[in-house]
């Protein structure tokens, strides 16, 4: 029998990934706007998602190798999702990074090997009642 | 009597302090959604006083601060030139994906496909007059879409040249707009209007090209093109502009072929390298590569002419091995294409049938020995699906070459719009950056670091896992 007309065992494993593929665009519009907060929130995004592809492989048949072409479709459309939120994650760091040294260097000048030198922070604690 | 003058300075002076801060916000409100227009803020600052009434304390306003940041600025600048790239490219690839149709329906492939049907149906009766006449109309319709294919490139190159030559226009127009903002500046007239003026200048010159713009102390503008090309310096501007010639050190190698667009700065370097982003950088990417690789220039054939030259000459070939008739004396047979000699990029626009070319001069002799009646005939049916390297260009038949030429430009066009996608929301994403960073202090900043760096790391593991099981689960459907 020709391995593309086997029928999937999870029939509906690549409905499945476009539920996932939606919780790493969402992940994906929060890095728009790289708050610590948003951060967050991408990241419990992302983990249920690793959680849920988890669970979807543990689903699949793994002795044998079988074909899906929609879950295929779907998983290639996933990476393409995942490598945005990677490229935008990156941008954020990448700013940061910038900024502090700039901000360090503006604060407190240039090491001898001209480096931007560490700026002293204030140590605090907020104490909410 | 000296305590209450002193309290009604203090008032006084406290009143005018407010007064300036609200006047400010006044202003932040009513330019919120002014173009390149960044908040202003005044500090407040408590004045000395003691209880003998020598300092009578109150409150003063400090220095107005620009909340911008030249650092956020340059950011935003930066993803807005990348945009520029990408929306051009992405046009244009998705523009040439319509003109090489995959389909072997229509276009190129179709009329081959249609020619080689017609080579196998003349071969079964190579003396039938209808079958022949077939080969002819159906070898007439190879040449026209050629001929198509190539006035479609043609007329995207004639585009995209006075696309370039516009956006150069363009440029140095808003140089010479933050050259008199700079002339302004100088002559004292700076406030937050043509603050605002000056950035909504550069954010559209940075669409446009990749700008590095640097405040001097005079409060002047510097603005370069790719970081070393000056386009303002203070109160000078520097045009540039484009040439479309064949560089002195960079001669042409493919005679007849047409020359790139080149940069060329105020003193008549070639700049174009250092233009990598922006709108600018999109056009001469599709004039000076894209192009090119298909229609050909001064320094390559174009695949469009390399398989349209290569169907003529092996077709011909084949025919003219022939023979029109045994004989004796036996008739050789004759080429069925033509096309201008001397210029390899012409060679799709001006391929067609040769004029000279009855039906009953078309080869199906093969002399042999042994001379086989259809022999010619059966050979060229034979091209569809070619057997030697000599039916093929570069080990694909003519077909496949054709679908890797398209596919190419799908490809492209697929990862233009992808990264288009994304680009956009890196923008955005530059944008709220340079909010976020505004009036905040840098002990605030360290502190928004050191989380940021700890939740930086937390997502690209995460990232990292889902990429790696995505790509697990992929190589479980092999």
């Amino acid at each position: 029998m020709p391995r593309d007309n086997r029928i999937p065992i999870e029939p509906d494993a690549a409905a499945r990934v476009r539920d996932l593929h939606a919780m790493v665009r969402e992940a994906r519009t929060r890095l728009t706007d790289p708050t610590v907060e948003s951060l967050e929130a991408c990241r419990s995004l992302l983990e249920e998602a690793v959680n849920a592809i988890g669970k979807l492989q543990e689903s699949l048949p793994s002795r044998e190798p079988w074909r899906d072409r929609d879950l295929a479709a779907a998983l290639g459309a996933l990476r393409t999702e995942i490598a945005a939120v990677q490229i935008l994650l990156d941008g954020a760091a990448a700013f940061y990074t910038g900024w502090m040294r700039l901000a360090s260097s503006m604060a407190s000048g240039y090491t001898a090997d001209g480096n931007p030198a560490p700026s002293e922070t204030t140590p605090r604690v907020l104490l909410e009642v | 009597m000296g305590g209450l003058f002193s309290a009604l300075n203090s008032s006084a002076g406290a009143m005018d302090a407010f007064q300036r801060v609200l006047d400010t916000i006044q202003s932040n409100v009513a330019n919120a959604s002014t173009p390149g227009y960044a908040s202003q803020s005044i500090p407040l600052e408590a004045l000395p006083m003691n209880s003998t009434g020598t300092l009578p304390g109150g409150v003063t306003t400090g220095e107005m601060q620009s909340a911008r940041d030249e650092f956020a600025e340059q950011n935003v600048r930066q993803q807005f030139s990348a945009l520029g790239t990408l929306e051009q490219t992405s046009q244009s690839l998705s523009n040439l994906q319509l003109a090489f149709n995959v389909s072997s329906d229509s276009g190129i492939p179709g009329a081959l496909n249609q020619l080689f049907q017609n080579f196998s149906s003349w071969s079964v009766t190579p003396g039938d007059g209808a079958a022949q006449q077939a080969v002819i109309d159906s070898a007439q319709q190879v040449a026209q879409s050629f001929q198509q294919a190539a006035q479609t490139l043609a007329q995207d190159s004639s585009d995209t040249g006075q696309q370039i030559q516009q956006t150069v226009t363009q440029i140095n127009s808003l140089a010479s707009q933050l050259q008199a903002d700079n002339q302004q500046v100088i002559q004292g007239g700076s406030n937050a209007g043509l603050d605002a003026q000056i950035h909504a200048t550069l954010e559209q010159l940075s669409e446009y090209a990749d700008i590095t713009a640097t405040t001097q102390p005079d409060g002047t503008v510097t603005v370069l093109l790719g970081g070393q090309t000056p386009l303002v310096i203070g109160t000078n501007q520097f045009n540039i502009s484009v040439s479309f010639t064949t560089p002195a050190n960079a001669p042409a190698t493919v005679a007849g072929g047409a020359a790139p667009a080149r940069l060329i700065d105020a003193q008549g370097n070639d700049v174009t390298a250092q233009v990598s982003q922006g709108q600018l950088a999109g056009e001469l990417n599709i004039y000076n590569n894209v192009l090119p690789s298909l229609a050909g220039n001064a320094y390559q054939q174009g695949d469009l002419n390399l398989m349209a030259q290569s169907v003529a000459d092996r077709i011909n070939q084949i025919l003219t091995s022939g023979n029109i008739s045994a004989g004796p004396p036996p008739v050789p047979g004759v080429p069925l294409f033509t096309y201008t000699a001397g210029n390899p990029t012409s060679v799709a626009r001006t391929l067609a049938v040769s004029s000279t070319i009855t039906p009953d001069q078309l080869a199906a002799i093969d002399p042999g020995p042994p001379s086989v009646s259809n022999g010619t005939a059966l050979h060229l049916a034979a091209l569809a699906n070619p057997q030697s390297a000599a039916d093929e260009i570069n080990g694909f038949s003519y077909a496949e070459f054709y679908g890797n030429v398209a596919a190419g430009i799908g490809t492209q066009a697929q990862d233009a719009s992808n990264q288009l996608n994304v680009q956009q929301q890196t923008l955005a994403q530059a944008r709220n950056l340079r909010s976020q960073i505004s009036g905040v202090s840098l002990n605030d900043e360290a502190a928004q670091l050191v989380q940021f760096q700890s939740a930086y790391d937390a997502n690209s593991k995460m990232v990292s896992v889902l990429d790696e099981l995505t790509q697990a689960t992929i190589d479980m459907l092999k």
